[in-house]
């Protein structure tokens, strides 16, 4: 994390409890902070303040119903905006934003680096707060996996996975698909009535178009589709080169091209319906030249939201205007401009449809014009109104493309058709085809002729067009067999990945969970997929597998692994910040764990930086002895008022110094208080440091609520089984110390008794029992105390480090 | 320790990978390889973009 980014300085006024400005001052060397505040005292401004900078919003507040009006100190003026100013140990980042009252906000730093920097830190997770510290471990199976993904930036592999699986769900219900497997299944019947056989291969139809092509007189042999192309080609020229052959094929064109003149008809009234929806889109062509100064608008637009020019100021001519009415205007003009843009371009599709149709309806009915077919199958009223028809075609024509090339007016006659004439036309030249057909009679001989080379045509188009619908089922297959394969490929890729990604973070979550927990029997704790896409937390508790973790953690163990899963995946993924805050965290951990937590981030995460905030003064205390102080630095919150709201200070290096300052200022209570806290703190390190025995077991936060009576008697049995310290000096001070203790629990538990009010003297007789009793365990020799990791394995009696002083 | 892969990395990976592959039809692999590279990987878009390979095949015989 050593080139990472780390905090120097914040400073916030306005925002959370900090009415006005509030420093938080690191300095140049990246060190770690331990901010001590009481319950209340707004620690968590500090958390808020970093959270919102980053993100914009404070999560767990959102959640509770608290909007960004709740982020502004109660008590200043409604009129003033908040800020909060981070400064790192790369300036070119550092930036104040404002939360502004009149709604958003704003970094005075807005370059490219910075922005970069915002939107890498968005995707980190480097705060965590006591009520979030179990979100993960009770999400579930699934939503774990997702929030895993999240945090490693797999949402990119996600939208592909899916983009992929929505891709090929799609290809296997095609439409298309499903029409063309219905069209093969008709073609296969078909087929197999003609050559009469249910089931049949290609092979098969080829044998029996040989058959039949054999029949017809046919030299070649069909052995292939090419064979069989040619055979069908050479009987239609033969049949073509008679004069009814000519004859009959000519009757069949018209026959094709005579079926087209309803649909020519219906085109013609598409064309008249595109050109009536043109116009009435003319009637706003103002709009549409308009689209040409759209990006005038738009920045126009961007500079009244952004305030790049002056408010009741246009941004063009510069003549006063009501901006916020004008930047509406604007907008909506913008959306008109797209509506209609939009409706032209379909109309414009639909032209170039139609143009592309145009050429074929055109060659129809020039067919039926010829004047071969006038004077024999049309009548004079019938021939007019094609004529008619084809006059339009070639207007409309024109039109078609008028439309494509400018949006304005284009005049036009409308197409009117009496469509029961039109029908009844075609019907008769249909009869007058159908006659002529028969007049060409054919003998027995010619007949079966004909009938077979149709016969064989009708076969080969049936085959052909099988071959087509196979050839593209089978394209279709291949893409579904390939885009499958490519997901699941995918798919795999993915669940490897993510399995490397778990094991690497479960084996530091194991690590560090076994470091915090050493004695309790907890191995292999793991992240492992479920059998549904889903994740869930493993470990072996006495060598038992258990999943959930639940079935057997603890609330305050299952905090702990909240902790270890955070500083875990911070570790891995936190590429951009070296910087971590933990804001209460240790508040469901027994005294046995909180020092293992410092150790822990001490031991494991030196290169990090650490803001940690807590409102327990004896682990605050604890944390000054076990942190090294050249990367460590404590600070303390003042008492918070209503006028002055949050404030700051650094904190005195120990608590006996605090409990001074505390008489200097004549806060007898909060000395005696303090003096509580360090009674409590020397009776707990020395029952641990001794390992003496005979606590009553208690779990989580109600280990830390003994009575030091409680730990003066087990300490005081402790050394009655030891038969040592019994001189008078000793009881003495033993005595001492529980009316010191006596004096300052109830100066600072009861508070409202006047009669418990205590004098600077009284503390001061306080602190030196505690001088006293702190020497009964002190080797001046070697300046140890006695304790177990000095001593022999079972031995009664701890010593210290040279051996001089057994207790 | 080996450097867990983000999301883009692994994604990569997987798609400069594919070009190489022989098991799989090459105009779909060069497909979805090109709408990656140019982050139009939606499904709008595959589809789109199979049809425009169907038609081809079509144009072809």
């Amino acid at each position: 994390m050593s080139n990472k980014v780390k905090f120097k300085k914040m400073i916030f006024k306005g925002f959370r409890g900090a009415r006005k400005e509030v420093w938080l001052d690191i300095g140049d060397d990246n060190k770690s902070v331990v901010l001590f505040g009481n319950n209340g005292d707004g620690k968590s401004s500090f958390s808020d303040a970093i959270e919102w900078f980053f993100t914009d919003e404070i999560d767990y507040l959102q959640r509770e119903g608290c909007g960004r009006e709740d982020y502004f100190n109660k008590y200043m003026s409604l009129e003033d905006d908040a800020s909060v100013e981070i400064n790192f140990n790369n300036n070119i980042l550092n930036s104040l934003k404002i939360l502004k009252r009149k709604g958003g906000h704003s970094f005075s730093n807005t370059s490219n680096n910075f922005r970069e920097y915002i939107e890498n830190s968005f995707k980190e997770s480097f705060i965590l707060r006591h009520h979030t510290m179990r979100e993960f471990i009770d999400k579930t199976k699934t939503k774990k996996l997702e929030r895993i993904e999240e945090i490693i930036g797999f949402n990119v592999v996600k939208e592909c996975r899916d983009a992929l699986l929505k891709a090929l769900n799609a290809l296997k219900d095609d439409k298309q698909l499903e029409n063309l497997r219905g069209q093969l299944i008709g073609k296969r019947k078909d087929l197999a009535n003609t050559i009469a056989k249910e089931e049949f291969t290609e092979i098969d139809i080829l044998n029996y178009a040989n058959q039949i092509a054999k029949q017809c007189g046919s030299i070649l042999s069909i052995v292939n589709d090419l064979d069989f192309k040619s055979a069908v080609e050479t009987l239609d020229k033969k049949i073509k080169a008679s004069d009814r052959g000519k004859e009959l094929s000519q009757l069949d064109t018209i026959n094709k091209n005579v079926l087209m003149v309803t649909e020519i008809g219906e085109f013609l009234n598409k064309i008249a319906t595109i050109l009536t929806q043109h116009n009435e889109l003319a009637e706003r062509e103002e709009i549409i030249k308009a689209s040409v100064v759209e990006k005038l608008y738009k920045a126009a637009i961007e500079a009244i939201d952004n305030k790049l020019v002056k408010t009741g100021e246009c941004p063009v001519c510069k003549k006063p205007v009501d901006t916020e009415l004008l930047s509406k205007s604007l907008k909506d003009e913008i959306e008109e401009i797209k509506k209609v843009l939009k409706e032209r371009d379909q109309i414009i599709q639909n032209a170039k449809f139609l143009s592309d149709k145009m050429p074929s309806h055109q060659n129809n009915l020039n067919v039926l014009l010829e004047h071969e077919v006038k004077t024999r199958l049309l009548t004079t009223e019938t021939f007019n109104r094609l004529t008619d028809m084809a006059n339009f075609l070639f207007q409309y024509e024109k039109k078609l493309l008028g439309i494509q090339k400018s949006p304005e007016t284009i005049s036009f006659t409308p197409f009117v058709i009496n469509w029961e004439t039109l029908k009844g036309d075609v019907k008769e030249i249909q009869h007058k085809i159908a006659q002529r057909k028969k007049e060409l009679s054919e003998t027995d001989e010619e007949k079966k002729f004909y009938q077979n080379v149709h016969g064989l045509q009708k076969l080969h188009s049936d085959y052909i067009r099988y071959k087509e619908i196979s050839k593209h089922i089978d394209t279709y297959n291949l893409q579904i067999d390939s885009l499958d394969k490519i997901y699941q490929d995918f798919e795999s890729m993915e669940r490897k990945s993510v399995q490397k990604v778990l094991e690497a973070i479960s084996s530091d979550v194991n690590d560090f969970f076994r470091f915090l927990h050493p004695d309790d029997n907890f191995d292999e704790v793991e992240l492992i997929p479920t059998e549904e896409r889903g994740i869930e937390f493993k470990l072996k508790y006495h060598g038992e597998e258990i999943s959930p973790p639940m079935k057997i953690l603890s609330e305050a163990h299952l905090n702990s692994l909240g902790i270890c899963l955070f500083l875990a995946s911070a570790k891995h993924f936190n590429k951009t910040n070296g910087f971590l805050i933990l804001d209460d965290v240790v508040t469901s951990f027994d005294i046995d764990h909180r020092r293992p937590l410092a150790r822990l981030i001490s031991d494991k995460f030196s290169d990090a930086q650490f803001l940690l905030f807590t409102h327990d003064e004896l682990w605050f205390e604890m944390l000054k002895r076990d942190l090294p102080s050249e990367r460590w630095i404590f600070k303390e919150l003042i008492k918070w008022t209503k006028d002055n709201g949050l404030n700051i200070k650094d904190s005195p290096a120990t608590l006996k110094e605090r409990i001074i300052t505390c008489l200097d200022t004549n806060d007898s209570k909060g000395a005696a208080n303090k003096c509580r806290i360090l009674i409590e703190g020397i009776l707990k390190e020395k029952c641990e440091s001794l390992g003496v025995r005979g606590l009553e077991f208690r779990t989580g936060s109600k280990n830390d609520q003994r009575e030091s009576s409680e730990l003066i008697n087990a300490l005081t049995s402790y050394l009655k089984a030891n038969e040592t310290l019994r001189d008078k000096k000793t009881k003495k001070s033993f005595a001492c110390l529980r009316a010191s203790q006596l004096i300052t629990n109830i100066g600072s538990h009861h508070r409202t008794l006047e009669t418990t009010s205590l004098s600077r003297g009284d503390i001061e007789i306080v602190l030196r029992d505690i001088d006293e009793f702190e020497s009964l365990f002190f080797c001046t020799d070697c300046n140890t105390e006695p304790n177990i990791k000095y001593s022999p394995q079972n031995s009664q009696l701890k010593q210290c480090k040279c051996g001089e002083l057994w207790i | 320790m080996e450097e867990i892969k983000s999301g883009k990395e692994v994604c990569d990976a997987f798609f400069e990978g594919l070009i190489v592959r022989e098991d799989i039809d090459p105009r779909i692999v060069n497909l979805l390889y090109q709408l990656y590279k140019n982050d139009n990987l939606k499904k709008e878009k595959i589809i789109q973009g199979l049809q425009n390979l169907r038609q081809n095949n079509v144009n072809e015989q």
